[in-house]
């Protein structure tokens, strides 16, 4: 495209469907935001009612999943979209996926954080709030990238995975080493791995959703070869 | 025909930059080579360089007025027709490369070739077998069984003969839209002609008709070279493979269809296919 600025429709309606996707999309990214946030809360600081609610929270996200399925279908059905309206319609669908798995793992994290209530801490929580904190601020970035129809910012989102998937693998040695210390722990530490291996597959989610951002405005993928696949 | 009544093409490689997009690995059946086109003193078009890719179909989308017609109805020499139009530069016929606007070259011999079909359906005042045979009655045939042959096999490729097969006989008025439509393509399609230029085929037919001219289309491919001029997005989408934008008498853009409708390179055909223009 020689020209990225996007004109508005001659038919107004069709831009407000399009516009209400995308706002339907970022409402539930702000609803993933929230369910991360409140999941790593839940198991850094004991918090079991925010554990709950993150568990109860999953429901909104997957209606919001609904309604953008629901509205995309319908785009496609009375509006044909082509070209980078297509490409729009058709990542709504697979970023609000994206979104719906995302909202999973921050499920599967308080779960663990429950199960972990009872159990002594016999480390600091310093390497899981730090990956917490990478998807975090991944997930913002991705999110306004995808407001803004920026593909450089949703890039930098893209870049930081290498970050998280390297506190995964540390982390994972790390706990490797405390079983062998003392198999006592091995419980805790499955459940430790597992909210390490959740936090690491919100990560993956956000860089899928970048790639999308990029092919909505470029049409192609990222480069993939500028940062190999871990 | 005889050398005289042809120019001949040099050996040509499109040097234009919109012909770079033309894929080299798909043989060529015309190529259009800086082509202007003048209705007296008004340019219609401006020096419109691309391939017309063999055995493929070629979609021309564009507003109204843009020049795609007056750029398909130059393939067979329309335009000579009425006077003080004037064309420029070259429509290479491949294989021979003769040179379809030269003034050396006959008109017939592009005529003769290449068949066309308009937007609205124009059967002749004469019987549905007669209308098919016409094309071959000019052409000096006369023997009975190889006129019927040809009518019976055109009738099938126009996917009309089973609805008229009993009443060949009858007038081609009595047909619906959509049946004097394809009538007309099975007109066109019974010389067997080497390229089939379609002006809006279904910009009057119904969607049964539409889809039914649409899947001929994609039947005829395999036989001949298509070039269709359509207002439907979706359908220069579903039926082509390669599609060229046209915009006040110039080629914006030329590439294979799925890139001009999934990704096109240009804003302003962007701004087009999508409903975004003026």
């Amino acid at each position: 495209m020689s020209d990225p600025v996007i004109r508005r429709h001659t038919v107004h309606a069709f831009d407000e469907e399009l516009d209400r996707l995308t706002r339907h999309i970022l409402e539930m990214g702000g609803l993933v935001e929230r369910q991360l946030q409140m999941a790593v809360r839940a198991l850094v600081e004991r918090d079991e009612t925010a554990a709950d609610g993150v568990i109860a929270g999953d429901d909104a996200v997957d209606e919001l999943e609904e309604t953008i399925d629901h509205e995309a279908i319908r785009i496609l059905a009375t509006r044909q979209p082509l070209a980078i309206d297509l490409r729009m319609v058709a990542m709504a669908l697979k970023i609000s996926n994206d979104l719906e798995r995302m909202s999973d793992y921050a499920v599967n994290i308080a779960r663990r954080a429950k199960g972990l209530l009872d159990q002594p801490r016999f480390k600091p929580m310093i390497t899981i709030p730090r990956m917490a904190q990478v998807c975090q601020e991944m997930l913002k970035q991705v999110l306004d990238a995808y407001a803004a129809r920026d593909p450089a910012q949703a890039y930098a989102a893209w870049q930081r995975d290498e970050e998280v998937d390297q506190l995964y693998v540390s982390l994972f040695r790390e706990l490797l080493t405390y079983i062998i210390e003392d198999p006592r722990k091995t419980s805790a530490c499955i459940d430790l791995m597992f909210v390490a291996k959740n936090l690491e597959r919100i990560g993956d989610h956000t860089t899928n959703i970048a790639e999308k951002i990029h092919y909505i405005v470029h049409g192609d993928r990222i480069n993939r070869m500028i940062r190999p696949e871990s | 025909m005889t050398a005289e009544a042809t120019a001949t093409a040099p050996a040509l490689a499109l040097d234009a930059p919109r012909a770079e997009r033309a894929r080299a690995d798909v043989p060529v059946k015309a190529r259009v080579e800086r082509l202007s086109f003048w209705y007296g003193a008004k340019q219609a078009l401006h020096e419109i360089t691309m391939p017309v890719h063999e055995r493929c179909v070629t979609a021309l989308i564009g507003p109204s007025g843009c020049g795609k017609s007056t750029f398909l109805r130059c393939f067979n020499r329309m335009h000579d027709l009425y006077p003080g139009n004037r064309y420029a530069g070259h429509i290479w016929l491949e294989p021979e490369g003769i040179d379809i606007i030269s003034p050396k070259t006959d008109p017939m011999i592009p005529r003769l070739r290449i068949g066309m079909v308009f937007q609205k359906p124009n059967p002749f005042p004469k019987s549905i077998y007669e209308n098919v045979a016409a094309g071959l009655r000019i052409r000096g045939v006369r023997n009975r069984a190889v006129l019927d042959e040809q009518v019976e096999k055109s009738l099938r490729w126009a996917a009309l003969w089973d609805e008229v097969k009993d009443r060949l006989d009858a007038s081609a008025y009595d047909l619906s839209g959509g049946q004097q439509q394809r009538l007309c393509i099975a007109r066109a399609l019974a010389p067997e002609p080497e390229v089939l230029l379609l002006d809006e085929p279904t910009s009057a037919l119904d969607p049964i008709a539409t889809a039914h001219i649409e899947e001929l289309v994609d039947e005829l491919r395999s036989r001949y070279t298509i070039v269709i001029v359509t207002h439907n997005m979706q359908q220069a989408a579903r039926v082509s493979q390669f599609t060229g934008f046209f915009h006040l008498g110039r080629l914006v853009e030329f590439g294979e269809t799925e890139q001009i409708f999934t990704n096109p390179r240009e804003s302003m055909t962007q701004d087009y296919i999508t409903g975004r223009f003026g």
